[in-house]
């Protein structure tokens, strides 16, 4: 027994003898301090699978608001899904303000505005200048055409800031339309027009009519903000297309 | 076996107390860990890797660590988690019926060992005991666990951890004798023991 305690104990010595080397406790506790995160603890641990899940649930929200709508198809579903739930005339300026101008990559530097004007016709070259004087002075225009959206013409300006865009929907009236037919009640009346107002996701619309034209101001603005630039657009436009009308 | 530790010490309350409690608990143990690893592995290179990552690995499951129990000895578990690991990746252990086989060939014997064998050879006998048997050695005689700690930290029966214990300390003793011999020391030499 004596003898193997003493075995035990040179042992332990000869073992003892080997000496970590004073660099490694220093080098251990610089990768600690560099791992102090563990601490965070569950929230640590789930924090990519939050991640992740916030990334799909964003997805999800964003394309059914209509971001992410890369196809043509995709697209039309959704201005299909949005247009449903406004009353039928309405779809007409917001079907083409979302078609040609939410899908619409427009470019940094938008072009000058006479190459605008070279793109209308004659007939509504002027409401450029009437949507520029009463736009917000932030604005720019970054588009006016005429175009065309499931065999229907319009035309069309949009104007953009750093945070919102809007366009001004025109087109002539077809088979009898009016808001007054569609059964629908003015939100207000300015100047004598009768004004008609709905909004549906983020979007705003305020719409009026001249004899043989409906007009649309459609933008993700507040409310209010949207109804204001069109009771500050609705004579001068009434007036350039009453002139058309003669 | 447990470290005594009061009960404010026996909750766990993260970041800056844990960094504490784990400078207080764990590092101490740094030298040990070093040592064993250097022993099976033969290698004090790897033996620095290893025990940084027996305090790394430490360190990521520290919260898990319930105060008051032994730290030391979750240490020495982890420690052979790393090495169980890493020992197919470096080199191969000698299996179990190898082992055998060795100590069926060495078991003659015994004899005393003299007392002018010096730490080096001491654990140049050590070392060349097969691994398995080693291990236990290494953790009953030298780090003094008891049989029962020493058979969590292996992950083995109680039983086994008795019977390598027995049988490593038989072929150290032998391997001590083989040296004695080269170096001259006879039987009567021997006799002086350890």
């Amino acid at each position: 027994m004596s003898e193997r305690r003493e075995m035990n104990a040179r042992l332990k010595a000869a073992v003892a003898s080997e000496q970590a080397p004073p660099y490694l406790e220093t080098r251990i506790r610089a990768r600690i301090r560099e791992r102090r995160r563990p601490f965070l603890g569950v929230a640590w641990k789930i924090t990519p699978v939050a991640t992740a899940l916030a990334v799909c649930v964003g997805g999800v929200i964003a394309y059914q608001l209509g971001h992410l709508r890369l196809t043509t198809s995709s697209q039309e579903s959704y201005i299909v899904s949005v247009s449903n739930q406004v009353a039928t005339l309405m779809r007409v300026g917001l079907g083409d303000h979302i078609h040609c101008s939410v899908f619409r990559k427009f470019p940094k530097n938008p072009p000058a505005i006479e190459e605008f004007l070279t793109k209308m016709t004659p007939e509504y070259a002027g409401l450029i200048p009437i949507v520029r004087k009463q736009a917000p002075a932030d604005y720019r225009m970054m588009l006016a055409h005429e175009c065309r959206y499931r065999s229907r013409k319009f035309v069309h300006l949009s104007l953009k800031n750093e945070s919102s865009l809007l366009s001004l929907v025109i087109t002539r009236k077809a088979g009898g339309e009016s808001f007054r037919t569609e059964d629908m009640l003015p939100a207000l009346t300015h100047a004598g027009i009768p004004m008609y107002r709905t909004g549906v996701q983020r979007f705003q619309m305020t719409a009026f009519e001249t004899r043989d034209h409906l007009v649309y101001l459609v933008s993700d603005l507040p409310k209010q903000q949207n109804t204001d630039l069109m009771l500050a657009l609705a004579p001068d436009l009434d007036n350039f297309l009453g002139k058309l009308e003669l | 076996m447990a470290d005594d530790l009061s009960q404010a010490e026996a909750h766990w309350v993260p970041d800056r107390y844990a960094c504490e409690r784990f400078e207080l608990e764990a590092m101490p143990h740094l030298n040990d860990i070093y040592r064993t690893a250097t022993r099976i592995l033969g290698d004090r290179s790897r033996a620095e890797d290893v025990a940084q990552e027996v305090y790394l690995q430490a360190w990521r499951s520290f919260e898990r660590f319930e105060p008051g129990t032994n730290c030391r000895a979750w240490l020495f578990k982890i420690l052979f988690h790393c090495v169980n690991h890493h020992r197919r990746k470096w080199f191969r252990f000698p299996l179990l019926k190898e082992t055998e086989e060795f100590i069926e060939a060495n078991l003659a014997a015994p004899e005393p060992v003299p007392e002018h064998l010096t730490d080096q050879d001491i654990l140049a006998a050590l070392d060349r005991i097969p691994a398995d048997f080693r291990v236990v050695v290494l953790l009953v005689d030298v780090e003094e666990f008891a049989y029962k700690e020493a058979a969590e930290i292996l992950s083995i029966p109680i039983g086994t951890v008795m019977s390598r214990l027995s049988r490593g300390r038989k072929i150290l003793k032998d391997q001590l004798a083989d040296v004695a011999r080269s170096y001259g020391f006879g039987n009567s030499a021997g006799r002086e023991g350890l």
